[in-house]
């Protein structure tokens, strides 16, 4: 629904042309307010915005709409009823995670599976998972994300990096049958609400560390995803990964202070 | 204070779910007792995202997302067992999981010497156990066939001019004899981790081996 490639490229009409450069256009225009990368955008676009909260989000909310009538135009829009409600294009992942936790909201939940469970499962194979394999795991660190949402903590860690976590016990549990201890829980629940600052500081460091890894030299940004997806044991691991981790480290560690200032 | 950390290749290992049970429960015991390697760890999980975020997408089957909303139905019910309440002020939490409880909950096995301890978890790969030094006894010298973690959890002991105080943890490979001795005035108990059978440099102790199982 959402590609350019395959045998669909072959035949792109003209409309299928403008549609793609006002994409390329307004994926590049997103990519640089953090979270919205142009997969995100298409899946967004496709469907149908039906509300916009706010003026300041009515011209987002207007070329939303005129692409998704393009979209669908070119047979590209699903248009389905099972996902209505997708907003402006400034929803961030932890709303969607949110309307998960407190309405079990299968559009939303649908917005964060066609992001991320393409993306778990090439990392599952790349681990050494037969295809099939890899589709039941990731069906299940889906339903994990679904059944944990409400553990969800977005002043804590980004989506992308929760995400990982529960592919990674999954990839633990399925594909090497051990069990994954973790460290001491630390009583985090204690704030009611997180504090929105702290969202979006450490979404930004997130974006700023996905953009890292996205420039590193093609070898280098090779041997960061072997460490990762691959099974690199530690003794091969080269430590120097050429990614800056100071500043995420300086948040994650200021977070931690402040917890533990409050658990005195 | 925590004075001896872990290197980054082990914690971006554990992050990224390549090492063995055994040494991962080490490095969960040591971040439990460690803010330093909880903040290292959590940044290495935040690189784990952003590689996921770049990595090349496989496409799903079809009727997938419809498959994922069936297995949510199903195991809607499923609950989320209670956490264990963890109140030994010995053992992290972690490690109070492999053992069932706090200190009084292990099934130590004398090794000789006063020395006891007790296998957590054991496979192919590696293998994981508690130690029970008392103080003023050295474990005989030895090598590594491959590598040891040991993490104090109570007590302290010294490897040449090392001091290892709780939270504290040696890492020992091919290169290093290392004898541990247990210092000060409690016994020292140690989480260790092997992933090969030690050599011990003298005859004795090289008979006892099958029984240390170590």
């Amino acid at each position: 629904m959402n590609s350019f490639t395959g045998p669909r490229a072959n035949r792109m009409t003209l409309a299928q042309k403008y549609l793609k450069f006002h994409v390329k256009r307004e994926a590049s225009a997103w990519r640089g307010k953090g979270v919205w990368t142009r997969n995100k955008f298409l899946i967004q676009a496709a469907r149908c915005p039906v509300e916009y909260p706010s003026d300041e989000k009515k011209p987002l909310y207007q070329r939303g709409c005129f692409l998704m009538l393009v979209l669908r135009s070119v047979g590209l829009g699903d248009g389905t009823a099972t996902v209505t409600k997708i907003d402006s294009q400034e929803q961030s992942w932890a709303d969607l995670m949110e309307r998960i936790k407190t309405r079990q909201d299968q559009a939303a939940f649908a917005a964060l599976f066609a992001h991320f469970a393409p993306r778990i499962k090439g990392f599952l194979i790349k681990s050494g998972a037969s295809e099939s394999l890899a589709e039941e795991c990731t069906q299940e660190a889906m339903a994990t994300l679904w059944h944990k949402a409400h553990l969800f903590d977005p002043s804590r860690a980004s989506l992308s990096t929760w995400v990982f976590t529960i592919a990674r016990n999954k990839k633990t549990d399925m594909l090497r049958k051990q069990r994954r201890p973790e460290p001491e829980d630390l009583p985090w629940g204690q704030e009611a609400e997180p504090d929105q600052a702290d969202v979006l500081e450490l979404q930004e460091e997130s974006d700023r560390l996905s953009k890292a890894v996205a420039n590193l030299p093609e070898k280098q940004r090779h041997l960061v995803e072997k460490a990762y997806f691959g099974d690199m044991s530690h003794s091969e691991i080269a430590t120097e990964t050429g990614i800056p981790l100071g500043t995420i480290k300086s948040r994650i560690r200021l977070a931690l202070e402040r917890l533990r200032h409050e658990m005195k | 204070m925590v004075k001896h950390h872990l290197p980054d290749a082990l914690l971006m290992a554990y992050a990224a779910g390549n090492l063995p049970e055994a040494f991962s429960l080490v490095i969960a015991a040591q971040a439990s007792l460690c803010d330093e390697a909880r903040v290292r760890l959590e940044a290495f999980d935040t690189l784990g995202g952003a590689v996921l975020d770049q990595a090349e997408p496989v496409a799903m089957a079809a009727g997938s997302l419809e498959a994922t909303l069936a297995l949510i139905a199903a195991s809607q019910a499923a609950q989320i067992p209670a956490p264990v309440q963890h109140d030994c002020a010995v053992l992290p939490a972690p490690v109070q999981d492999y053992v069932g409880g706090g200190l009084d909950k292990i099934v130590w096995r004398s090794a000789g010497m006063g020395v006891k301890q007790a296998i957590l978890s054991a496979s192919d790969e590696a293998t994981v156990r508690l130690l029970y030094i008392p103080s003023g006894v050295t474990i005989p010298d030895h090598t590594h066939g491959g590598m040891e973690l040991t993490l104090v959890l109570q007590g302290a002991f010294e490897d040449g001019e090392d001091h290892f105080a709780r939270g504290d943890v040696e890492i020992a490979d091919e290169s290093l004899k290392h004898t541990p001795m247990a210092v000060g005035p409690e016994d020292c108990i140690c989480l260790a981790a092997t992933d090969a059978r030690l050599k011990f440099s003298g005859l004795l102790p090289r008979l006892a081996q099958p029984f240390l199982q170590i």
